[in-house]
């Protein structure tokens, strides 16, 4: 009985502490600023595909540019640049993933 | 002593499976070859794309007829290589020596050394200034460097499990997809080999290293492998990586562990 009243109590207050959160509030990185987020994503994966030589040419280019766009109050335009800049980032990943298990022979 | 048998026996075996997988990976590469262009022989393969497009090698022969734009910067290189003292540095002392040596794999460092590497090295010794990797000097003394071997072979050592390594990991390289295009080194010059890639037709990798540092059209002006390895990563839509970086090193030297056996040669003229 103990466990299910603790349960239900943890429940409730998760909830509302949701609830209080609001519809709006952007659940990634624990950020609300949807540009922060995007570019952050942008900058990590980058990062990591430098350290071990799989970046991609243009990627610097494009996070670049949507802080530009950002800083000029292009807000959409920037998160759009910024996830694509993450996309190719995601895609870099795996195309080191896919190397590390590639047949190397013709 | 049995186990010391056992020991030398386990290295020799070692160090035999290491030279082994260069000599077989060479082997397949010559078969793909010949099955896809089986009148073109082994060493015409020194000529690279040459060898494959008569109008292209007759363009080739006119240029090499008259005075090769490249002729007067190696001149001016083998100057350089005694007005900087660099025969004074004993890699380079012999030259012909030099260029059939490197790259090749340093035991003590466990590094691949590559010849550019060396006369940076020996550049900074002797004038105490740096020199740049990829084209002018580094790319005019090389080439000079490598004229001196012409009628050579090109003999990349691979012996040992370190060795070995820094090679797998140049041919993952070349064999791996990277950048926006997912390409690899090979997509290009194994697997399309011979087939146009717009205007131009796309060189096979074998005899890629026996005319470097190259003088390209486009380029007007000479460049060392490395620096190709830049433009090529660029047009994959790939960040280059440093010319002379680790990976770049282990590349090459995979890159012209392939041509084993092709004549090294002063024709260093391409599109």
């Amino acid at each position: 009985m103990k466990k299910i009243l603790i349960t239900a109590l943890s429940v409730f207050a998760l909830t509302a502490q949701a609830g209080f959160m609001g519809a709006s509030h952007d659940w990634n990185n624990g950020s609300s600023n949807p540009f922060k987020s995007a570019i952050k994503a942008a900058e990590t994966g980058y990062k990591a595909n430098l350290a071990v030589n799989m970046a991609w040419r243009d990627t610097a280019k494009m996070i670049k540019a949507a802080k530009k766009l950002n800083a000029a109050g292009k807000t959409a335009a920037a998160v759009k640049l910024a996830n694509e800049a993450h996309h190719q980032t995601v895609k870099a990943t795996a195309q080191l993933d896919a190397s590390l298990t590639a047949d190397l022979r013709l | 002593m049995k186990k010391l048998i056992t020991v030398v026996a386990g290295i020799g075996f070692l160090v035999g499976a290491a030279s082994a997988n260069v000599a077989s990976d060479q082997k397949d590469l010559i078969g793909y070859f010949k099955a896809l262009q089986p009148n073109v022989e082994f060493a015409d393969y020194t000529n690279g794309v040459y060898a494959y497009d008569a109008g292209s090698r007759d363009q080739f022969e006119e240029i090499l007829d008259g005075i090769p734009p490249y002729e007067e910067a190696v001149e001016k290189g083998g100057k350089e290589f005694v007005k900087y003292g660099l025969n004074k540095c004993a890699a380079l002392k012999d030259p012909a020596a030099a260029r059939v040596k490197h790259p090749y794999f340093d035991n003590a460092t466990q590094k691949v050394v590559t010849l550019e590497a060396v006369l940076k090295a020996c550049y900074l010794k002797q004038t105490g200034k740096k020199l740049g990797s990829k084209k002018g000097k580094i790319a005019r003394i090389s080439a000079w460097i490598s004229d001196q071997a012409a009628g050579e072979k090109v003999n990349v050592k691979v012996e040992g499990a370190a060795a070995n390594a820094a090679y797998t990991q140049g041919k993952a390289f070349f064999y791996g997809k990277r950048g926006e295009f997912n390409m690899s080194c090979a997509d290009c010059h194994v697997y399309n080999a011979g087939k146009k890639a717009r205007a131009d037709i796309l060189s096979p990798m074998l005899g890629h290293a026996t005319h470097v540092p190259m003088y390209r059209a486009k380029w007007a002006g000479l460049g060392t492998m490395q620096r190709r390895y830049g433009g090529c990563l660029k047009n994959m839509r790939a960040k280059p990586i440093s010319a002379q970086s680790e990976l770049m090193n282990n590349l090459e030297y995979f890159h012209q562990a392939m041509s084993n056996g092709l004549e090294i040669t002063d024709a260093r003229y391409r599109k």
